[in-house]
């Protein structure tokens, strides 16, 4: 197995925001793939590396901007 | 022992790996639809050298030390994981929130947050400060 070279603690938190913003909406797993087309149980349990491209259009769907995004999570 | 006849070669190490994904793609390029904001990627590539333009540092101080090379990311537009993006962020000491806030306007970009969202997340602060 190569080494993992990502920091996991931020991805862990920025997957973190993602639940709790979709809890925030009320909606399922579920709805979020009919909607986006995006494996979105694969990225809430933190094992998949997401791209930029991934969280933009995640961001767009929450209806929050990136600048906001991270404001909240803090990075 | 595994039987392992002379003649037999892998079907990676035959081929180059480039080729075989380049055929893998094209037979699922059909069923597989990329979906990908061009113009976003685009503006985060000029972001990205925007801000080493600002600051003045090299491409190669990160190529040596992360081993992220910033000419691909920014010549080809590639599509970086967040982790990756955090960590040039981190190299060149400002915040990811900082980095989108002075991109230029792309493509289905959201200016404003939804009003629901925003104070929904205002709220949940709140309640949490009640509590500690």
């Amino acid at each position: 197995m190569a080494k993992k070279r990502f920091d996991e603690e931020a991805l862990r938190r920025i997957v973190d925001m993602l639940i709790t913003l979709r809890e925030l909406r009320g909606e399922y797993q579920r709805d979020v793939v009919r909607a986006t087309g995006l494996n979105i149980g694969l990225i809430e349990t933190g094992r998949r590396n997401i791209t930029i491209g991934t969280l933009e259009r995640l961001c767009r769907y929450y209806g929050i901007s990136l600048v906001r995004f991270f404001e909240e999570v803090g990075l | 022992m595994r039987f392992r006849p002379d003649f037999f070669i892998p079907f990676y190490r035959a081929y180059h790996f480039g080729t075989i994904k380049k055929v893998v793609h094209l037979l699922l390029c059909d069923m597989v639809k990329q979906e990908r904001n061009i113009s976003f990627l685009r503006a985060v590539a000029r972001r990205i050298r925007q801000v080493r333009e600002e600051l003045g540092a090299p491409q190669e101080k990160l190529q040596f030390e992360k081993r992220i090379f910033l000419a691909h990311i920014e010549n080809d537009e590639r599509n970086i994981s967040v982790t990756m993006l955090l960590d040039i962020c981190r190299a060149y000491g400002i915040t990811l929130a900082d980095f989108f806030r002075g991109m230029e306007p792309y493509e289905g970009a959201l200016i404003t947050s939804d009003p629901i969202i925003t104070e929904a997340l205002k709220k949940e602060e709140e309640d949490g400060k009640e509590t500690i």
